[in-house]
């Protein structure tokens, strides 16, 4: 009941005309992002950081969320007219969607993406408001060092469980985490890892980093490998947005059985959309009555992993506003989102700014009415998009990252370290090194380090206040099960195979 | 981490990767020795602001050292065969930008970024190029300012607008 009145009061807040309309501008924002390869809604929101600074937290949290849920969506577009997705977690789409297309039922791919899009965003919204409170409400009793074993874990899996290797993924937590700590140290006011550089005191500025990872990274690693893929062909729209009969019959349990393949892995500090989308083809796989359909433009193979992304946006935010643990690139953004007005997502924010978290979620049920109005009936406004070509649009995307670092920082300081860590994270693409670990790793390491020297204070520099907790002792082990277990299972794995043989 | 069936095909010892793990080894011994400057101002010593800088220091070293195992053994993937002239243009024209955007102003520096980006996606027309980009960096300097009112550097050009 207390759940309904808060959610209602939110509804208050989130229909206000200005947080309406930032609502509006961050769905297109996100689905303009989604669509266009390139830029996504990590590096959007982290261009939006300085600009939005002097606006009220609700407003721009809004915009941000609706940014997030938005990309989902225009993914999706791109995925099945261009074959190249337009997000990470779009790739499974282009399987059997871009089939789809070139077969003449784009329509019909494009609307089960974008009705299965609102389907599972709703369902896991839902979900988000009856388990958000609930868990605020248990993690209340966490102390430093619950919160630290907490951030273990979600360093553990974002990095090194379900990457092509442990290895790689933990080296880039482990330059994310060193990122994090250049500037003055909170707790003792000393410099640390600065190097006599003044513009280094205030440690490295969140929009740099993400600027430096996702936008000239990314193009350095497209324009090279530019020559290797060829051209790309847009497919027109063909075939009716309308879904017959027989399109509904196949999509909607696709779409249930992805909402609860994403939001569930979304919420669990396990990261990422990505993997949901995998795990929603493959059971959409085995389960089709027409299993040979798959891989020549199946409808189940795109309502799936399409419900499965964008319950998992919803399931992100879960830990993160009632934790304060970011388990994606975009949540960590989020997270810095509220840190620059000062709030700290956790149990304690849905007391203290309940206007602010509620009107929020309030706004996502209204982001998604939104949403499924722009990418139906608008899907061609979209697509024009795409026509854009790309030795502009990425020329255009470098001009407006400079914009935000300049606005986040006007140095030559901040500049340089772009083209730096631009360069390095051309050769992460290149060597196979995930990037998302190093932004989680630079936003969440600092407040891991803090609750732990916390912790111990606490205990007068005794380690094994750890262990004493039960609820740090258990994530603990998991973290320790998260980052070996793989191992083991593919040990075990092997000798089964072996068995086999 | 040893994975017994891709030791059937063994590979030759792969350089690139050493020097990464290398390269991780120096970054690794660098913050040790930053951090040996660092002390606790108060209470135990071991939770001052040098313990997560030794944490790291040491954590890059061992995963710069299975790094270059990786490489000696040749494990890391394969790589595709990619066209570094992109990545130089794209590069010079950041390098160029920050050399141009205090003096000349937000809108020519970010121009030559527009151009130089362009030609490394293979864009040969330059001339068109840069005057795009000045329209687009021009834009953004209007909404940026004159909508945000938040400040860009200016030169020459920004004080017409």
């Amino acid at each position: 009941m207390e759940t309904i009145t808060a959610l209602f009061a939110g509804l208050q807040v989130a229909v206000q005309p200005h947080n309406l309309l930032f609502a509006l501008i961050g769905v297109s924002v996100g689905t303009a992002v989604g669509v266009l390869p390139g830029i996504g809604p990590a590096m959007t929101v982290a261009l939006l950081l300085p600009i939005t600074f002097k606006m009220e937290p609700a407003g721009s949290l809004i915009m941000f969320a609706g940014i997030y849920y938005g990309a989902m969506y225009g993914g999706s577009t791109t995925s099945i007219l261009l074959n190249t997705p337009g997000e990470s977690a779009s790739v499974v789409t282009a399987l059997e969607g871009n089939r789809m297309a070139r077969a003449g039922r784009g329509g019909p791919a494009l609307a089960t993406a974008a009705i299965g899009s609102f389907v599972a965003g709703t369902i896991a919204t839902a979900l988000l408001t009856v388990l958000a409170p609930w868990l605020a409400e248990i993690a209340i009793a966490f102390g430093p060092e619950d919160y630290f074993a907490l951030m273990l874990v979600a360093f553990v899996t974002v990095s090194a469980t379900f990457g092509s290797s442990r290895l790689r993924g933990l080296t880039s937590l482990a330059i994310g985490l060193t990122l994090g700590l250049v500037g003055i140290d909170k707790l003792t006011g000393q410099t640390r890892l600065a190097f006599g550089v003044p513009d280094l005191l205030d440690g490295l500025e969140v929009t740099t980093v993400a600027v430096a990872m996702f936008a000239v990274g990314e193009a350095m690693a497209v324009a090279a490998a530019r020559g290797r893929l060829g051209d790309e062909k847009i497919e027109a729209i063909k075939g009716s947005l309308w879904m017959t009969k027989e399109d509904w019959k196949r999509s909607w349990k696709p779409w249930l059985r992805g909402t609860a393949f994403g939001f569930p892995i979304g919420a669990l500090p396990a990261g990422g959309a990505e993997i949901p989308t995998f795990l929603s083809y493959a059971t959409e796989k085995r389960l089709s009555k027409n299993p040979e359909e798959f891989g020549h433009g199946a409808i189940e193979g795109v309502a799936g992993p399409e419900a499965a992304n964008n319950a998992s946006a919803a399931g992100t935010l879960v830990p993160l506003l009632t934790l304060g643990i970011p388990t994606s690139a975009t949540a960590a953004m989020l997270l810095a989102g509220f840190q620059q007005y000062n709030l700290q997502p956790g149990p304690l924010l849905f007391i203290t700014s309940a206007d602010v978290v509620w009107g929020l979620i309030a706004s996502l049920f209204i982001a998604n009415v939104m949403l499924i109005v722009l990418n139906l009936p608008l899907v061609g406004l979209w697509v024009r998009l795409l026509m854009i070509p790309r030795p502009w649009l990425y020329g255009g995307i470098l001009v407006f990252a400079t914009v935000g670092v300049v606005a986040a920082k006007p140095s030559l300081v901040e500049l340089t370290i772009v083209l730096v860590l631009g360069l390095m994270a051309f050769g992460m693409r290149r060597f196979d090194y995930p990037v998302a670990p190093v932004i989680v790793g630079m936003i969440l390491g600092p407040m891991a380090e803090t609750q732990l020297r916390r912790a111990l204070q606490i205990s007068n520099g005794d380690a094994t206040v750890l262990f004493q907790s039960p609820i740090a002792a258990t994530l603990i082990v998991l973290a320790a099960i998260a980052l070996l277990g793989p191992m083991l299972w593919e040990r075990l794995g092997w000798r089964l195979k072996a068995d086999e043989d | 981490m040893t994975e017994p069936s891709s030791t059937s095909s063994s590979r030759q010892v792969d350089g690139p990767v050493i020097a990464i793990g290398i390269g991780l080894i120096a970054i690794g011994i660098l913050i040790f020795w930053q951090a040996t400057s660092l002390r606790a101002s108060f209470g135990n010593d071991a939770i001052g602001p040098q313990m997560m800088p030794y944490v790291m220091s040491v954590l890059l070293v061992i995963f710069g050292g299975l790094t270059c195992w990786d490489g000696w053994r040749g494990q890391a993937p394969e790589r595709d065969a990619d066209d570094f002239g992109p990545v130089l243009w794209i590069a010079g024209g950041l390098a160029v930008m920050i050399a141009l955007i205090k003096t000349a102003g937000f809108i020519p520096a970010t121009a030559m970024l527009f151009a130089a980006t362009a030609r490394g996606f293979g864009s040969r027309r330059s001339v068109i190029d840069l005057a795009l980009g000045f329209a687009v960096a021009g834009t953004c300097y209007l909404f940026f300012v004159k909508v945000l009112g938040l400040s860009l550097p200016s030169g020459f050009f920004e004080t017409f607008l």
